[in-house]
């Protein structure tokens, strides 16, 4: 591991250790839900978090499809596998509020399907990097994916006016005791993810560097022959 | 769930859960890529090896 990536790693360790110490003991538990609202500074970070990746995938797989650089690729990819990784455990996480709070684990309400749907289109996209052979193809479809994704934000977005179940408010309208933590969160997780993607990234790039020695080692045995 | 009933009774139980869990599959994430990085320098080191002994 290079040594300014170690620097990162450590770096976002610590914010997580003391976002945990500010989300479960200096934040207030809520007056009607309990210590179940804690639940709340990771679900809403994860998704905003996951929103912003599958936007800057979006914005990516346009980029790749013009200028057909593998680097912005394999960027997009690796923003891509954060993103699913987020926009999981917001479901997840989603469903274990709704278990004490709706009394269900899974309803088909329009913030939910929109999400199980946005989730669904990038696991469509890690598959198609995995399971097709040609490079440049599955760079392509996965393009063409992660552009779809991207335009599936804003319906997730706007879903919560669709007779849903989620609270419309904003987080502006939290007391500033839970403000803070809030966005402390935001803030830890962010450092996370970003130090994710750099990590990723990197392996990406040796992979296909990796990929492109073969080719060429290859090419100059068939030569030989 | 039920173990985590038993351990901590209440919402505390979901709460938990979902921490772990989170926890869980960062870690998880994070060990793979380790894994895939560790695997990209072996293959780097016997190419360069292979090549100082061409």
């Amino acid at each position: 591991m290079k040594s300014g990536t170690k620097y990162f790693v450590w770096i976002s360790a610590v914010l997580i250790l003391v976002n945990m110490y500010l989300i479960f003991v200096v934040a207030p538990p809520d007056m009607n839900l309990g210590e179940v609202q804690r639940i709340f500074y990771l679900h809403v970070p994860m998704a905003i978090l996951s929103f912003l990746l599958f936007f800057i995938v979006a914005g990516l797989s346009v980029w790749y499809l013009i200028k057909k650089d593998p680097k912005i690729d394999n960027l997009s990819n690796a923003f891509a596998e954060v993103g699913l990784l987020c926009v999981v455990l917001a479901l997840v996480t989603g469903s274990i509020w709704g278990r004490p709070v709706w009394g269900v684990w899974w309803t088909w309400e329009p913030r939910l399907t929109t999400t199980l749907i946005l989730g669904m289109i990038y696991v469509a996209y890690v598959m198609a990097r995995a399971y097709t052979e040609n490079q440049q193809k599955s760079a392509k479809v996965a393009s063409v994916l992660g552009i779809i994704g991207g335009i599936n934000v804003p319906i997730v977005y706007y879903s919560v006016k669709l007779r849903s179940i989620h609270p419309e408010g904003t987080v502006w309208d939290l007391p500033s005791s839970m403000l803070y933590v809030f966005l402390f969160s935001i803030l830890a997780f962010s450092v996370l993810i970003f130090v994710l993607v750099r990590l990723r990234y990197h392996v990406l790039e040796t992979e296909s560097y990796l990929a492109k020695l073969e080719l060429t080692s290859n090419q100059k045995t068939l030569e030989n022959l | 769930m039920i173990l985590l009933q038993t351990v901590a009774p209440n919402n505390f139980s979901f709460l938990l859960a979902a921490y772990v869990i989170s926890g869980c599959a960062i870690l998880g994430y994070f060990t793979y890529i380790e894994i895939k990085r560790r695997q990209a320098k072996k293959l780097i080191q016997e190419i360069a090896l292979e090549s100082l002994k061409e």
